[in-house]
């Protein structure tokens, strides 16, 4: 009687063992799983951000000096007070309705 | 003294210079040709044109400084000065460039609406619906600040388109209405005026400069007037607020319809 059930429990070892490395095979642990297509498409429309925000960043900047370099003449023509008196000279230039 | 004439911008432009020009006067000229082609109403290429016709444009660093510059003026003159007349000074008649505008015609339309609202966000300059800019009253200015900078390389010098005019250097006399000289040792002249871009439309003289509050050429006791500032942006701004009844600080000659002068704001 002993022995039979030490036989019963040991056929049930045996399965379990048996269906874990049957589990364990079928999984392919040793293989890199593969990434789905939308995820490579998430990581190249990234790249592509990244990328597009770095050009932006490049013109912005570039627009920003000339911008700069264009306000700048203006700025220091307006900080200047003008000069002006009356006089008998006769005139280089005359002035008139614009 | 080297002197030099061209036209450009529907005047005669004129460029006085105490020293070598070398290669100065060509640099003013193409810089005239330069921004009368991004800011002139009459080019329907230019970026303005564009602007008035899409509603908003991506503007290049002129359109968008002048617009910033008439936006400014606007706000701190009350709207008395204001670019958005376009379709005002259209409706009085002045609809193409001045030499080409029949000296008459049949009565004008009604006046436009005025002050319509004009954003800029970032490079990006939108305007409200059914709004246009005409930024005559700003941009000649503009040009002649940037002219005399250029040509300032060369030596004193003073440049003058049509009447807005600006000096770097020297002492400059220059007459005005032809009764008093002023003489100019830095900053800007510019006038404004009934008296000269006019014309006739059933009967009634009408003229360029358009009150914004009732969008027809402005009626008052002053046929023009012209102030010194320190740009001459400024001093073109200042010249249209005078005439509109507007109070400046500035030295300034008042001439009235019957002719007589007025010298005032520390010329008197």
């Amino acid at each position: 009687m002993t022995d039979h059930v030490g036989r019963l429990y040991a056929a049930a070892i045996g399965v379990l063992v048996l269906f874990l490395s049957w589990a364990a095979v079928a999984a392919h642990p040793w293989v890199t799983p593969k990434a789905s297509p939308q995820l490579q498409l998430i990581a190249l429309r990234e790249q592509a951000l990244k990328r597009e925000t770095a050009l932006v960043n490049t013109i912005l900047r570039q627009r920003a000096a000339t911008a700069k370099a264009t306000a700048q003449p203006i700025a220091a023509t307006t900080a200047a007070q003008p000069s002006v008196k009356v006089v008998t000279l006769p005139p280089l230039t005359i002035t008139k309705t614009s | 003294m080297e002197r030099h004439e061209f036209h450009a911008m529907g005047t005669t432009v004129e460029c006085l210079l105490d020293g070598d020009p070398r290669d100065g006067f060509a640099r003013v000229e193409a810089e005239f040709e330069r921004l009368e082609a991004l800011l002139s109403r009459f080019r329907p290429d230019s970026e303005l044109s564009r602007l008035n016709r899409e509603g908003s444009v991506e503007a290049g660093p002129d359109l968008l400084r002048v617009t910033a510059l008439a936006v400014e003026a606007r706000e701190r003159s009350g709207g008395l000065f204001d670019p958005t007349v376009l379709d005002a000074v259209v409706a009085a008649g002045y609809d193409r460039s001045f030499e080409l505008v029949p000296a008459d015609g049949p009565a004008a339309n009604g006046g436009a609406r005025c002050g319509g609202g004009i954003r800029i966000d970032g490079d990006l300059i939108v305007l409200e619906p059914g709004t246009h800019l005409d930024l005559g009253g700003i941009a000649k200015g503009y040009t002649v600040d940037r002219a005399v900078e250029l040509l300032a390389a060369y030596g004193p010098c003073l440049v003058n388109a049509g009447g807005d005019l600006a000096v770097r250097g020297g002492a400059w006399p220059v007459g005005v209405d032809g009764s008093v000289t002023l003489e100019l040792s830095s900053g800007a002249i510019a006038t404004s005026g009934r008296d000269r871009r006019r014309w006739s439309r059933g009967g009634e003289e009408l003229h360029h400069l358009i009150d914004p509050a009732t969008g027809r050429p402005a009626e008052g006791a002053l046929l023009r007037v012209t102030v010194v500032a320190a740009s001459a942006v400024e001093a073109e701004v200042l010249a249209k607020i005078a005439f509109l009844g507007g109070e400046v600080d500035v030295p300034r000659v008042l001439v009235t319809s019957d002719g007589r002068a007025i010298l005032e704001g520390g010329l008197g």
